[in-house]
C-alpha cells in the first residue's frame, strides 16, 4: 500500500494537471477577492453592499463560500481529481498495477487517499489564500478572539471533509467507469445534486428548526462562518454525514471495482 | 492439486479456463500447460480468445469457470507474489512522463528499487538511447519506441514469467530482430514466455511450443519440434510459366504420393504436401517429361501448419 501511495503521488506530482490545479487554487481566490474589491469600489461601501449581499463584504463572508462543492473551485477540483484518476485507467497504468500483483483493494484505497490528500490540500490552500487576501483588502469582519479562531479551524476542517467526500465520489466513478468523460459527468452531477438539495433546504428555510438536515452533505459547508450561527451539534452532524456517506460510496465503488474487468 | 514434481517445472497450468460474456463464451475449457523455460506461442484468428486468456492469467478479468495454477499455486495466491509481468493489448505507459520517469513509476508500482544507471542500461538494452530521450515525453514517441519502452518496463521487474500480447506490433524490421534477441536472451536466463502474435514466422523462430486457439477453444498444443516432424516437409516445384504448373498439377495429382500428399498450384509454383519423398516426386516429373526450373524441400513452418489447420 505504501509503495502504491508513493507511485500515485509520484504520478500526480509529475502531472501538468496538478500544476494547473495549484495555479488555479492560488489565482482564483485572489481574483475572487479582487472582484469583490471592484464591486465595493463601484457601488461604494455601506447600505447598498449590505442589501446586495445580506451582510457587509469582509474576509469572513467571502471565505464562507469557499468550500461549497458547487462553487467554481469545487467543480474544477472535482473534474480535476476525476480526470487524474481516470487517466490512470485510460493510460493502462491500472492494468500494470494489477499485473504487478497489487490487490484491487489496495489500488482503490491508494487512489482514494491520494485524491483525498490532494483535494484537501488544494482546498485548504485556496481557502487560506482567500482568507488572508480578503483580510488584507477588507479586514476579517469581526474581532478574532479564541472562539472565532475555533470557528475558523472548524470551518477549515469542514471544508477538508467536504473534499474528502468529494474525492471518494470521484474515486468511485473514475475506477468503476472505463471512460473519463462519463466519470467526470457523474462526479460533477453528484456534487451539483447535493448542492441543489442544500439550496432547496435554505430556500424553504426548513433547516433552522431541524438540525438533522445537517446530515445532508454540503449543508454545513462553511455556512456557519458567514452566517454567524454555529453550534457543535451541526458541526458534528456535518462531519458524521461526510464520514458515513463517504464510507458508503467507498464500499459501493470498491465492490464494483473488484468485480470489474479492467480494460 | 498438482503433484510436487509438476510444481517444480510447471509455470502455468490452466484447468477448464472459461470466460463468458452475457452467455457467450469468449474462452471455453482451456487446458494449457507451460513449463519453466518455455517460449509458448499463442496462435489464433482475431477474436479467437488469445487476449482473453492472457487477461484472465494476469488478473485483469475473472474466469467464469475453471481455474489456473501459477508456479504450482492456485491463482489468487500466485498473483500476489509478483512473479509475472506482461504487456496486454497495448503497452501501458504514462504519456506525460519521460521514458526514465515511466520506468521509475513502474518501479514504485512493483515496490522495487533501481538506480537511474540501471534504468538507463535497461533502456539501452531495448535499443532506446536515454541521452537522446532525456526530457522527451512518451506522447511524442513512435509506436515502435513505446513498444520497446513497454518491454523495458517489463524487464526491470525481473519476473520469472512474461506474457506478451502482440509484442511485434508497430515494430520495424530492425525492431523485430531486436525484440526477438531480447526474448531469446531473457529466455537463456531462465525466463518463461507466453507470446501471442499474428506474425507466425517470428513465433517459428523463437517458440518451442505452440498453442492453437480457435473460437475460444484450445484446439492443439504442440512442440514446434514435433510440429515439424508431424507434418513432414512440403516439396515446392517451380515451373517456367503458370500454364506449365497447371499442366503439371493435372498430371501429378494422379500420382498417389506417400502420406496422401496433395498437390496445389499457385502461379508458376506447384506444392506437394504430405510426407512425399523428393525422389518420388522427381521420378514422377521425369516420367511425365515436365520441364522445371527448381525443386526444393521446405520444412513445414508454424504458418503452414496453421493455414492447413484453418483450411481443415
Amino acid at each position: 500500500m505504501g509503495e502504491l501511495l508513493k507511485a500515485d503521488l509520484y504520478r500526480i506530482i509529475k502531472s501538468k494537471l496538478f500544476l494547473v490545479a495549484l495555479i488555479i487554487a492560488a489565482v482564483f481566490p485572489v481574483l475572487t477577492v479582487l472582484m469583490y474589491l471592484l464591486i465595493d469600489k463601484m457601488l461604494g461601501s455601506g447600505d447598498e453592499i449590505s442589501s446586495l449581499f445580506g451582510i457587509g463584504i469582509n474576509a469572513r463572508m467571502i471565505a464562507g463560500e469557499a468550500f461549497s462543492q458547487s462553487s467554481n473551485m469545487g467543480l474544477i477540483l472535482t473534474i480535476f481529481i476525476t480526470i487524474l484518476i481516470g487517466l490512470d485507467v485510460s493510460d493502462g497504468m491500472l492494468r500494470n498495477k494489477i499485473i504487478a500483483g497489487r490487490s484491487r483493494q489496495s489500488i482503490y484505497f491508494s487512489h482514494l487517499i491520494t485524491s483525498g490528500i490532494i483535494s484537501g490540500a488544494i482546498m485548504l490552500m485556496y481557502a487560506l489564500i482567500m482568507l488572508l487576501f480578503g483580510c488584507l483588502c477588507f479586514g476579517y469582519g469581526v474581532k478574532i478572539d479564541g472562539a472565532e479562531l475555533v470557528r475558523i479551524v472548524f470551518f477549515l476542517v469542514t471544508g477538508v471533509f467536504t473534499f474528502f467526500f468529494s474525492a471518494s465520489v470521484s474515486t468511485a466513478f473514475a475506477l468503476s467507469v472505463n471512460n473519463i468523460a462519463p466519470a467526470v459527468i457523474f462526479s460533477v452531477l453528484t456534487g451539483m445534486g447535493l448542492s441543489l438539495i442544500t439550496s432547496l433546504v435554505h430556500t424553504f428555510n426548513v433547516a433552522s428548526d431541524n438540525k438533522w438536515l445537517c446530515l445532508i452533505p454540503t449543508y454545513t459547508n462553511g455556512s456557519f462562518l458567514s452566517s454567524g450561527s454555529f453550534d457543535t451539534l451541526s458541526f458534528s452532524l456535518g462531519i458524521l454525514s461526510y464520514l458515513v456517506l463517504g464510507a458508503l460510496v467507498t464500499i459501493l465503488g470498491l465492490n464494483v471495482f473488484k468485480k470489474k474487468d479492467v480494460k | 492439486m498438482e503433484n510436487v514434481l509438476d510444481r517444480n517445472r510447471s509455470v502455468l497450468r490452466t484447468v477448464g479456463l472459461s470466460k463468458k460474456y452475457k452467455n457467450v463464451y469468449a474462452v471455453k475449457g482451456v487446458d494449457m500447460h507451460i513449463e519453466k523455460g518455455d517460449i509458448y506461442g499463442f496462435v489464433g484468428e482475431n477474436g479467437a480468445g488469445k487476449t482473453t486468456v492472457i487477461r484472465l492469467i494476469t488478473g485483469l478479468a475473472e474466469p467464469s469457470e475453471g481455474t489456473f495454477y501459477l508456479f504450482g499455486e492456485e491463482k489468487d495466491a500466485a498473483q500476489k507474489k509478483r512473479r509475472i509481468a506482461g504487456i496486454v493489448e497495448n503497452v501501458s505507459l504514462n504519456k506525460s512522463m519521460t521514458a526514465l520517469e515511466n520506468l521509475k513509476y513502474q518501479c514504485y508500482i512493483c515496490g522495487i528499487s533501481r538506480t537511474d544507471g540501471e534504468l538507463e542500461d535497461t533502456l539501452r538494452e531495448v535499443g532506446l538511447d536515454p541521452v537522446e530521450l532525456a526530457g522527451r515525453k512518451v506522447r511524442n514517441f513512435s509506436l515502435g519506441m513505446r513498444q520497446r519502452l513497454g518491454i523495458a518496463s517489463v524487464m526491470i521487474q525481473e519476473p520469472e514469467f512474461i506474457l506478451l500480447d502482440e509484442p511485434m506490433n508497430g515494430l520495424d524490421p530492425q525492431g523485430f530482430v531486436d525484440v526477438r534477441e531480447i526474448i531469446l536472451k531473457l529466455n537463456r536466463k531462465g525466463i518463461t514466455f507466453l507470446i501471442s502474435s499474428h506474425i507466425l514466422s517470428e513465433l517459428d523462430k523463437i517458440c518451442n511450443k505452440i498453442g492453437f486457439i480457435s473460437g475460444g477453444v484450445l484446439t492443439e498444443e504442440i512442440l514446434v519440434e514435433d510440429l515439424h516432424k508431424k507434418s513432414g516437409a512440403r516439396i515446392v516445384v517451380k515451373f517456367p510459366a503458370p500454364e506449365a504448373a497447371e499442366n503439371a498439377l493435372a498430371k501429378l495429382s494422379a500420382y498417389g504420393f506417400a502420406g496422401g500428399g496433395s498437390c496445389e498450384a499457385e502461379g508458376d509454383m506447384l506444392t506437394v504436401y504430405g510426407s512425399a519423398d523428393i525422389n518420388e516426386v522427381i521420378a514422377a516429373i521425369v516420367r511425365e517429361r515436365l520441364t522445371i526450373t527448381s525443386i526444393t524441400v521446405k520444412e513445414r513452418s508454424v504458418e503452414d501448419y496453421y493455414i492447413e489447420k484453418a483450411r481443415d
